[in-house]
C-alpha cells in the first residue's frame, strides 16, 4: 500500500470522552511520516446512532456521501478511521454508494509500520504482560478483511504489542464483545454490565498489566465500567485499559498528559510509571 | 416444528431493504449457532436471534415490529460472522428496527437516544459532545444539515417525537 495522504476520520466517542487519543494518533503518524489530512468539516459517520436504530439507512448514506466527498475534495482516496464502528459503517456505506474510496483502521497502519516503529521507541514494553481485545465491528462485520490472524482469533493488536516488546497473554473470552451494545450503553446498561463483567472476569484470571484495545467504544466500556462493576459486585478488577495510539505515543516519548492518561478511570498511571522507569 | 412460510411475499417489507441483498435469511437451517453465540442471549433469556429469524420466515413480522425483542440485540455481529448459511440476524434486526420506527412502533425504545445523539449531530455534527469537545464549524454544520435533510433525517426524528426545527 503506497499512500499519498490519508483522510483522517475522527471518532465522536474519542472526541467527547478521550480527546487525547486522536492527538496520540497524530503524534505517532507524524513520527512515522504517515501523511494525513485532518479535516474539521468531517462529521460523525453516525455509526453509533445507526446501530442504535436512530438513523435510517437513507440518512446514514447521505451523511457519508458528504464525508466521502470531503475526502475526495482533499485529494484523498484512502480514509483511515480511529474508530472500528466508523471503519465498518464507512465500508458498508461505500458498498451502497458504489464509491471506490478505500477504508482502513488506524491500528492497521500502525501494524504495517510496526518494524520501523519498534526502532524508534524511547521506551519498551519489556516485562509488561498484556491482553488484547479487538472491536467486534473490526473483526465480525467485514470479517474477510481481518488482516492478521482471523476473525475468530484476531492478531493485529497482538503483533503490534509484540513488536513493542510486550508479552501477550491469551484469555478465554478474547472473542467476546466488550459489552458496549450501542443503544444499551445509552439506556439501561444491563447488557453492558453483564457482558463487561464476563469479559473482565475472564481477563482478570490471567492477571495482565494492561488491556490493549483499538476501539473507542471498547475503551469507554472496559475502562469506565470497572469502578461501577467493582462497586456493584464487590469483585476487584482494577485492570488498566489503554488504546494502541496512546500506548505507541507514550513509547515514542509522549508524556502522560499528552496522551490524556487522566481521562481514564482505570489506573494507567502506575503502568506508565513502570514503562517510563 | 411449525411449517415455514418461505417464499411467501411480501414479508412486511423486510426484503425490500437494500441491506438484505445477499443475506441468506431464507437459507436459515434453524441450527441455532447464532443464539448459541449471542452475548445478548446470555443477558436476556427471552432473546434469540434464531427465533427472530423463524418469526420472519413464518410471516409474523408485524409481531416483531410491535414487540420488544428486536431492541435487545447488542449489534456485535457474532451471529453474522458465524452463520453457516450466510444469514445475518444482526443486519436483519437493524432492518426490522427501521421498519418498526417507520411504522410508528417502538418510539420509546430510542427517543432518549434520538433526543441526545440526533440533536447533537444536527446542531454540532457529532453524535457525542461534551463541553469543549470537537464539533464542526458553523458552515459545515449547515452543509451537513442539507445532507441530513436529503436523507430524510429531520422528518424521521419528528416521527420519534424529536423536533429539530
Amino acid at each position: 500500500m503506497s499512500r499519498e495522504r490519508y483522510y483522517l476520520f475522527k471518532s465522536c466517542i474519542l472526541g467527547a470522552y478521550y480527546p487525547r487519543v486522536e492527538d496520540s494518533l497524530r503524534i505517532v503518524f507524524d513520527r512515522l511520516g504517515v501523511r494525513y489530512f485532518d479535516d474539521s468539516n468531517q462529521s460523525s459517520c453516525t455509526g453509533h446512532g445507526y446501530h442504535s436504530g436512530i438513523y435510517p439507512l437513507r440518512s446514514t448514506l447521505e451523511v457519508n456521501r458528504r464525508n466521502f466527498s470531503l475526502a475526495r475534495t482533499a485529494g484523498c482516496d484512502e480514509i483511515v478511521t480511529s474508530c472500528v464502528t466508523s471503519y465498518a459503517t464507512l465500508k458498508e456505506m461505500k458498498k451502497f454508494l458504489k464509491d471506490t474510496v478505500d477504508i482502513y483502521h488506524g491500528s492497521e497502519v500502525i501494524h504495517e509500520n510496526r518494524d520501523r516503529l519498534s526502532e524508534m521507541l524511547k521506551y519498551s514494553l519489556e516485562g509488561i504482560r498484556l491482553v488484547t481485545h479487538h472491536g467486534c465491528h473490526y473483526t465480525k462485520i467485514f470479517y474477510e478483511d481481518v488482516r492478521v490472524g482471523g476473525p475468530e482469533d484476531p492478531m493485529l493488536l497482538d503483533e503490534i504489542a509484540v513488536s513493542l516488546g510486550a508479552e501477550v497473554v491469551e484469555y478465554e473470552e478474547k472473542g467476546l464483545c466488550c459489552g458496549m451494545g450501542f443503544r444499551h450503553l445509552l439506556l439501561d446498561q444491563e447488557y453492558c454490565r453483564d457482558i463487561a463483567l464476563k469479559k473482565l472476569t475472564s481477563i482478570k484470571k490471567v492477571e495482565p498489566d494492561l488491556i490493549l484495545v483499538h476501539c473507542p467504544g471498547c475503551l469507554l466500556t472496559l475502562d469506565r465500567f470497572q469502578p461501577i462493576l467493582e462497586e456493584e459486585t464487590g469483585v476487584e478488577l482494577r485492570i488498566p485499559v489503554i488504546h494502541y495510539a496512546e500506548l505507541t505515543a507514550l513509547l515514542l516519548g509522549a508524556n502522560p498528559d499528552e496522551i490524556g492518561a487522566a481521562a481514564h478511570q482505570t489506573r494507567i498511571d502506575r503502568v506508565i510509571e513502570r514503562i517510563r522507569g | 416444528m411449525r411449517r415455514m412460510a418461505i417464499g411467501q411475499e411480501p414479508l412486511e417489507g423486510v426484503f425490500e431493504d437494500p441491506r438484505m441483498e445477499g443475506i441468506g435469511l431464507r437459507r436459515c437451517l434453524q441450527c441455532g449457532r447464532c443464539t448459541g453465540s449471542c452475548p445478548a442471549r446470555s443477558v436476556f433469556r427471552e432473546f434469540s436471534p434464531r427465533m427472530i429469524v423463524l418469526e420472519i420466515l413464518e410471516g409474523r413480522v408485524s409481531d416483531l415490529l410491535r414487540g420488544d425483542l428486536i431492541w435487545l440485540c447488542g449489534q456485535c455481529y457474532t451471529c453474522h460472522l458465524r452463520c453457516p448459511r450466510g444469514n445475518s440476524p444482526a443486519t436483519v434486526i437493524l432492518v426490522l428496527r427501521e421498519l418498526a420506527l417507520m411504522r410508528g412502533y417502538a418510539r420509546d425504545k430510542v427517543r432518549g437516544i434520538a433526543e441526545r445523539c440526533g440533536r447533537s449531530i444536527w446542531e454540532r455534527g457529532v453524535n457525542f459532545h461534551e463541553e469543549g469537545s470537537r464539533e464542526l464549524p458553523d458552515r459545515a454544520v449547515a452543509d451537513l444539515k442539507e445532507a441530513l435533510k436529503r436523507g430524510g433525517y429531520d422528518s424521521f426524528l419528528k416521527r420519534l417525537g424529536v423536533d429539530l426545527s
